[in-house]
């Protein structure tokens, strides 16, 4: 389908992999796995969705969610998260992301989110 | 000077949180060695080039399927013991009892299969949220499932059942195949299962007979509940 | 009856005491006094009478006028003072020896008349003798009398100092007693409040000033006791909020622990899933067959995560055994001996003189055995690498304060530079070259002690050697108040 996704986690291993498996499917993938190196990577590229691991070290996770829906709101945002529970949701919602998935993702499922929020993206860009 | 119930209960906590991640891990180990079969064996087949024809490759999938289920049940177990540790955030909260018990009877699950004995769970679906010690509810309920471990030396299983009422949960926690006779050694519940169903606001009762455990807990949290009380704990 | 009427009917009885007693001494002393002026009459009575007979001597010898007149003279004085002390003669003489001198006066009178009659002369003389010997007699008898009465007012006057001294003695007591000893006791109790006892109540009886001074005290007491025991459930409830918070911390901060323990190990896990599912994927959708290279790097990859894992369960398992503490009732001398049988073969190796002081009465403790063997077994190891050959370890045990007990192990070995022993019980830390010791030796036995409520310390001086010292409580819940 062509939809740029952008995946921000610092498990390296976990994002290529992820990403070759999204890119075998059809999707424009890149990996990201240094915080910092985020913002830029959107800034230059904007993607149509980010899976984004709000786990990282220094809490830079909602940093640049936050930052992101204040720049580019067009941008979906799909958190993967280690364990749901209902702080995490509600954090979720409060900071506007599009949908959350836990780890290890399930690939389907993960194809199945990314589609709306591509289309959402694609709405909100019109 | 023997140690009241109010002294000698954090230890026994930290005692049972200690158990349930030596339970944790011995069964997260289980599923890594299979786990770690299965990956070797995905490598020798690749090794030996037996990836070509339909046939092997339908076998490998089935060995990566396999190895997708592993990954699936350790993931579910490190999210029940991740559940299980949160509920030590705060002394009290609002929590939902089936999920108490289903962590608890997921993380312990390998305690009761080395003695033949199953857990099940029969949960009242539309059990409403309870403010209390979620942490201490599952201390007591090891504990009384420790008992009637005790009593089902020839397996069976235990139920955990739950329902509420108007403005109470009930939980009911049955020892089901041949028990022994209660004895000295065996019993129902004990001193500090009263104390912590006390500090809970609640109640404790055994069914004469047979291996029913009842607990009551009230929706609302009594305001002197969990309040540590001196009169109430110096009945020594 | 009020301690003050009791004084003043103390000091009013003495009073009247002195009263009556001068009263009494006035008395005597008039007494004294009238006697007196008897006894001076009855000296004059005499007197006169010798005068009267000197007269009459005189008067037989040369007959003149004057000596007449003289003897009458005194005469009409010694009839006067017969006269004046009538009364008293007759009480000391009787009633006929009066009547007999008042005759015999008479008589004399009469003759004294008619002394010049023949015959005259020798009645006088005899009536004479008579009226002497009366008067003398009544002198004597009035010296007699009034050293009668001396002697009975020297006698009264003792009865009255021994009767004021019983009576005085008796009051005085009863006023001590009275007053003095309640003040007294009230004094000792006083005190023992001080000191911190508290005593039963003795019954309050009587109406005075002590009774309701009592009674304050009483009521202070009990107020005092009541303050005090408030105070002490109030520091108990204190020490058992404090104790609940650092359990709840503790609990924290396990759960902290297995959280974080979970989603270690979950992502690894999800690494694994990405890249099976990526083996599924490229055996699905590859055209390409020749995906040796490929998966075996896959599956190599699969392998690490799988050991991540492992590694993190094998911490938290050493981590949990830990969290198992299984409590028992135990003597730390008899662990110590243990602990030495177990290294019996290393210090015989190294001939280290073991020097043991272990104190026979130290209190059972009640802790995990297990645990506790290993902080000793680790200490005493690490003493005898220390040490060089033949050198010395010395292990005392000793109470303190009935609270806890106390372990030193000294060594003679080098001993431990000030900047490294702050880092001793750092975990990772270690002076051992690489590859021998993994540095946790001691972190792990400062975290069992500190974690079953104890205490170590290190002390050491280098080219000295070493102490080590580990606290363990007696009853386990009290130096845990970290």
């Amino acid at each position: 389908m062509g939809t740029k996704v952008l995946i921000v986690d610092d498990e390296v291993e976990f994002a290529t992999t992820l990403c070759e498996r999204l890119g075998l499917r059809g999707y424009e993938t890149r990996a990201i796995c240094v915080a910092q190196d985020a913002l830029p990577a959107v800034k230059s590229d904007p993607p149509d969705v980010i899976l984004l691991d709000l786990k990282m070290p220094g809490k830079n996770g909602i940093e640049i969610l936050m930052t992101v829906k204040n720049f580019a709101p067009e941008i979906e945002v799909i958190l993967l998260t280690g364990h749901m529970s209902l702080d995490n949701k509600l954090e979720g919602i409060k900071l506007d992301a599009f949908d959350c998935i836990l780890k290890p993702v399930d690939i389907k499922e993960l194809t199945g989110k990314i589609d709306k929020a591509a289309e959402k993206s694609k709405l909100n860009r019109e | 000077m023997e140690p009241n119930d109010e002294e000698t209960l954090p230890a026994l906590h930290l005692n049972f949180i200690g158990k349930t991640l030596s339970v944790f891990t011995h069964e997260v180990k289980n599923h890594l060695a299979i786990l770690r079969e299965s990956v070797g064996l995905i490598g020798d087949l690749a090794e030996m080039g037996k990836l070509s024809s339909k046939a092997e490759i339908a076998d490998s999938l089935q060995v990566i399927q396999a190895i997708d289920n592993q990954i699936g049940k350790t993931s579910w177990l490190c999210t029940q013991l991740n559940r299980f540790a949160h509920r030590m955030d705060k002394p009290f909260s609002t929590f939902n009892v089936n999920e108490a018990l289903e962590e608890l009877s997921e993380l312990l699950h390998r305690l009761a299969n080395q003695k033949r004995i199953a857990f099940q769970k029969d949960f009242d679906k539309d059990i409403p949220p309870v403010y209390g010690s979620p942490a201490q509810l599952e201390l007591l309920v090891f504990r009384i499932i420790d008992q009637h471990m005790l009593r089902l030396p020839g397996g069976g299983a235990i139920v955990f059942k739950t329902g509420h009422t108007k403005d109470s949960i009930k939980i009911n926690i049955i020892a089901e195949g041949n028990l022994l006779e209660y004895n000295e050694e065996v019993i129902s519940h004990d001193d500090i299962c009263e104390h912590i169903v006390r500090r809970l606001g609640g109640d404790i009762s055994t069914a004469a007979g047979d291996g029913k455990v009842s607990i009551t807990i009230p929706l609302s949290f009594p305001e002197s509940g969990g309040e540590f009380d001196l009169k109430k704990t110096k009945s020594s | 009856m009020k301690i003050r009427d009791k004084l003043f009917l103390a000091f009013g009885f003495y009073i009247f005491l002195a009263v009556v007693l001068g009263f009494l001494a006035y008395k005597e002393l008039q007494a004294i006094a009238t006697r007196l002026v008897l006894v001076e009459t009855a000296n004059d009575i005499s007197n006169n009478f010798l005068e009267v007979r000197r007269h009459e001597k005189n008067f037989l010898l040369f007959r003149d006028k004057d000596s007449l007149q003289e003897l009458k003279k005194n005469l009409e004085k010694f009839k006067n003072n017969i006269n004046a002390i009538g009364l008293e003669i007759v009480k000391e003489m009787g009633d006929d020896d009066y009547r007999m001198i008042k005759e015999a006066i008479i008589g004399y009178e009469y003759l004294t008349d008619r002394i010049n009659e023949s015959g005259s002369i020798d009645n006088m003389r005899s009536m004479a003798r008579v009226i002497q010997s009366f008067a003398e007699n009544l002198s004597k008898k009035e010296m007699e009398k009034i050293s009668a009465l001396l002697t009975n007012s020297r006698l009264l006057f003792l009865y009255a100092i021994f009767i004021i001294l019983i009576v005085g003695g008796i009051i005085n007591m009863k006023l001590a007693v009275g007053i003095a000893r309640p003040l007294r006791l009230l004094e000792k109790r006083t005190r023992e409040i001080a000191a911190g006892s508290f005593t039963e109540h003795v019954e309050v009886k009587g109406k005075d000033e002590l009774t309701s001074l009592e009674v304050a005290f009483n009521e202070m007491e009990d107020r005092l006791r009541d303050a005090m025991q408030s105070l002490e459930l109030a520091v108990k409830r204190l020490h058992q909020k404090q104790a609940q918070l650092v359990e709840t911390e503790k609990l924290a901060t396990m759960g902290k622990f297995a959280a974080g323990v979970a989603h270690e190990i979950n992502n690894p896990l999800a690494i694994i899933n990405e890249k099976a599912g990526l083996m599924k994927d490229i055996l699905d959708m590859s055209e390409d067959s020749n995906y040796k290279e490929k998966f075996l790097g896959i599956i190599h990859s699969m392998l690490d995560n799988v050991n991540r894992c492992r590694t993190i369960t094998h911490r938290i398992l050493g981590f949990s055994r830990r969290m198992d503490i299984t409590s028992s009732s135990f003597s730390l001398n008899e662990t110590i001996n243990e602990v030495l049988e177990f290294l019996e073969r290393d210090i015989e190796y190294k001939n280290i003189h073991m020097g043991l002081q272990l104190a026979p009465d130290i209190p059972e403790i009640r802790s995990d055995k297990g645990q506790i063997q290993q902080v000793f077994l680790n200490i005493v190891k690490n003493a005898i690498d220390a040490v060089e050959a033949g050198g010395a370890i010395d292990i005392s045990t000793t109470v303190k304060a009935e609270q806890a007990v106390v372990v030193s192990i000294k060594d003679n070995g080098p001993g431990i530079p000030e900047d490294v022993i702050k880092q001793i019980f750092e975990p990772f830390f270690t002076t051992k070259a690489k590859g021998k010791g993994t540095g946790l030796g001691l972190s792990i036995t400062y975290g069992i002690t500190r974690n079953l409520g104890g205490n170590i310390f290190v002390k050491s001086e280098v080219g000295k050697g070493t102490t080590f010292i580990v606290e363990m409580p007696v009853n386990s819940n009290t130096l845990a108040g970290e």
